[in-house]
């Protein structure tokens, strides 16, 4: 045991210390800030006004949301909501904001809901745009008549009622209050990670073994400790190589991000927007971005990152040890890396696929497969994926890596010591079965 | 005392058998010269040594106890590919080795000080192996290999890659290290080195044993009657007189560069040397006359190519 930590550290401090290491460490948080900025920027660039739509059964509402910054509203005409509907996403409206009939009876119970439709999420300043002018109507209906309302109106900041807020699409799906956007982003980018941090660290382990091996200094290491002992440390070492990196990555984007929340005006997610900005649209996009950046589950997500990215490592470093102890030279490692990687990449390309519907039965089977779910799991995760999936997904994979590393390892034992011969499948299997 | 011994180990392959049947004892202190052409199964039988394989069948002991994974740090090995991170500084690499074979930080460090400063090598300590020529990182190799006070120490073609001073250096050490009491295995092509280190030698072909003892002895068995004289002025035609005490066909002459005629002679056996003495005077100025001892190269070669 002993044995293999000084593995791991030898490992760990050769790697963390070399200046590629040390540049990509600093330079990787920069370029995701910049891909984000580029979001927020082009999203800014489609600065027409937003047309929002009203259908209130009601009549309470009528003049009740006021017209914005980007932002009208257009009251419809109360034909029946499927027409409604119909209309607004056929005139390319924002949304469509329904006002159910009895509303006012809800209203004395001490709750209101309301309905928006819209194939996007809406911006968070819309909803608190339209929020805000909701609740204020609803205050005023509530103090009809009260000759203080003024006075009440200034030291209660929102009415005493719930409102609930229903977020569907124009087909009719319930969709979830987040940004659409930048879950894909999330998703996608967390996808990337994963299967570059498998792919490149899986290839350092191959590397660091091969290098073992044609340098020979593999004969004088196995004779103080056992090839397992030898193959595990490099698995662990590169994998806490790869840790630093993601932790540091994180601390340092969230660094970066909160100077860039800072240098947008923006006090803490809870809070409203500062309204007197210079490009009110453009502050507020990037608010928006930079506040749906912040409002995910970074637990769950930098959880699941981390174990995502060690399973499903260790699924792959295992194997890409085994082909840097079977092989003789780094030109010899393509036919068996080949065969490796195509689920990886697999994964990578399904990915989009995924990220359109990250509910349906391609991201379902993808995410429970060991071999693609790492990848695919981690683009899902920001969509909010039941639990048990999770779950199931991380058993399979724990249980998958513990099985290639046992076969792995039979491979490296009988491979590290043999040299001159063009490995075949046929040799791979034989050590496997003879050890 | 017999400190290593090896009965009757077997190591096949699949397609063939690397080690047949191996039986060899090397006495405490003593170094003991495993030989074989390439091929023969003494890489084998040092890895079985080292624990990296398992044998067959047959047992090894080690200072009388079976051999088993705590004797690791009681052996000593240096592979003849030799190898070492090249990235990695010459310091915090052999300290790492040194670990490896379960020294702790502290002893490695003072030991690798003693070893630095006895090669006159300390200003290496924090150059990258890379940045080294073979020879010195050879050295640093050695000083790996016995860091750890090993008893036993196995080298595989130590003298391979060092120039004749430095190769010199290292074979004092060795002879030093066996006087404090380390048993030596050493594998190695180069006869001359085991003709001058060996106690014992042990001759591997075709995965079996084909030889084996004290290496004086193995000598003396191997004479075979044959006499190496050197004569001024001879007349290589009157050879044939001597046909009743020599077999002419093997005899083999030649003149060297004083026109001095060398000639080596196989006596039937039952005649004497002084007889040959006594007739070789009248064909000549005879200026040398000695028994051709074979060379353990020469017993090499002869029952390599026996089989």
């Amino acid at each position: 045991m002993n044995k293999i930590k000084l593995i791991v550290k030898r490992e760990y401090i050769t790697k963390v210390r070399t200046r590629s290491f040390i540049m990509m460490s600093l330079l990787g948080p920069l370029f995701l800030v910049i891909v984000f900025g580029l979001i927020a920027f082009m999203a800014s660039l489609n600065g027409d006004n937003k047309v929002i739509a009203i259908y209130d059964e009601t009549s309470l509402f009528t003049d009740a949301f006021k017209d914005g910054v980007g932002l009208e509203f257009d009251y419809m005409p109360t034909l029946g909501l499927k027409e409604a509907i119909d209309s607004a996403d056929e005139r390319g409206y924002y949304g469509l904001l329904y006002l159910p009939f009895g509303a006012e009876k809800e209203l004395e119970e001490g709750k209101c809901s309301m309905t928006y439709y819209s194939d996007t999420t809406p911006l968070m300043s819309i909803s608190s745009h339209v929020r805000d002018d909701f609740e204020d109507r609803v205050w005023a209906l509530k103090l009809k008549g009260h000759p203080d309302y003024s006075a009440i109106r200034g030291e209660n900041q929102h009415p005493d009622v719930d409102v609930d807020v229903k977020f569907i699409s124009y087909k009719g799906e319930l969709k979830n209050s987040k940004n659409g956007i930048i879950l894909m982003v999330i998703g996608a980018l967390s996808g990337i990670m994963i299967y570059m941090f498998i792919f490149v660290y899986g290839v350092q382990v191959m590397k660091s073994v091969l290098e073992e091996k044609t340098n020979r200094i593999v004969e004088v290491i196995i004779s103080s400790v056992k090839p397992f002992e030898l193959m595990m440390g490099k698995i662990i070492g590169s994998a806490l190589v790869g840790l630093t990196r993601f932790g540091l990555w994180t601390v340092l984007s969230g660094i970066l991000l909160s100077i860039a929340k800072n240098a947008f005006g923006i006090e803490s997610p809870s809070n409203k927007i500062i309204e007197e900005v210079v490009n009110p649209e453009f502050e507020n996009e990037m608010h928006e971005i930079i506040m749906s950046i912040l409002d995910l589950n970074y637990y769950l997500i930098i959880g699941a990152f981390t174990f995502f990215f060690l399973a499903g490592y260790l699924l792959y470093s295992a194997m890409f040890a085994a082909v840097g102890a079977a092989v003789d030279a780094e030109t010899d490692t393509q036919q068996f890396v080949l065969p490796i990687t195509l689920p990886l990449i697999l994964a990578l390309y399904s990915g989009i696929m995924v990220l359109e519907n990250p509910h349906g039965p391609i991201a379902f089977w993808l995410s429970i497969i060991p071999f693609t779910s790492p990848i695919v799991m981690m683009a899902r995760i920001p969509f909010d994926v039941p639990t048990w999936e999770i779950v199931l997904s991380m058993s399979i994979l724990s249980v998958s890596f513990i099985f290639t590393t046992i076969l792995a390892a039979k491979i490296y034992k009988t491979g590290i010591l043999m040299y001159g011969n063009k490995v075949t499948y046929k040799d791979l299997w034989k050590w496997i079965r003879n050890s | 005392m017999n400190f290593l011994q090896a009965k009757n180990v077997t190591k096949r392959y699949q397609a063939h058998t690397a080690l047949e049947d191996l039986s060899i004892s090397v006495e405490k202190g003593s170094i003991y010269g495993l030989l074989g052409p390439n091929g023969a199964g003494k890489t084998t039988f040092i890895r079985i040594l080292n624990q990296i394989i398992v044998p067959d069948s047959g047992t090894i002991l080690l200072g009388g106890e079976k051999l088993q994974p705590k004797h690791i740090s009681m052996i000593g090995y240096m592979p003849e590919e030799r190898g070492l991170y090249r990235n990695m500084r010459v310091g915090e690499q052999a300290l790492y080795l040194a670990q490896l074979k379960g020294m702790n930080y502290h002893d490695a460090k003072i030991k690798l000080n003693y070893w630095f400063d006895k090669f006159e090598i300390s200003s290496w300590w924090n150059k990258k192996i890379g940045g080294l020529s073979k020879g010195m990182a050879q050295k640093v190799q050695f000083i790996v290999t016995v860091l750890h006070e090993p008893k036993l120490l196995i080298f595989d073609e130590p003298f391979s890659g060092f120039d004749p001073v430095n190769a010199g250096i290292i074979k004092d050490e060795i002879l030093e290290l066996k006087d404090k009491g380390a048993t030596v295995l050493f594998s190695t092509h180069r006869m001359e080195s085991v003709e001058e280190m060996c106690d014992h030698i042990g001759l591997i072909h075709h995965s079996h044993k084909v030889l084996d003892g004290e290496i004086g002895e193995v000598k003396r068995n191997h004479r075979n009657n044959k006499y190496d004289i050197t004569i001024n002025d001879f007349d290589e035609s009157r050879l044939s007189e001597l046909g009743d005490i020599v077999t002419i066909d093997s005899s083999i002459t030649n003149k060297n560069f004083r026109d001095q005629v060398d000639v080596t002679l196989k006596m039937i056996n039952g005649t004497s040397s002084q007889e040959l003495l006594k007739r070789l005077m009248v064909f000549g100025d005879l200026h040398s006359f000695s028994e051709n001892i074979p060379s353990i190269n020469d017993i090499f070669i002869q029952h390599v190519n026996k089989i």
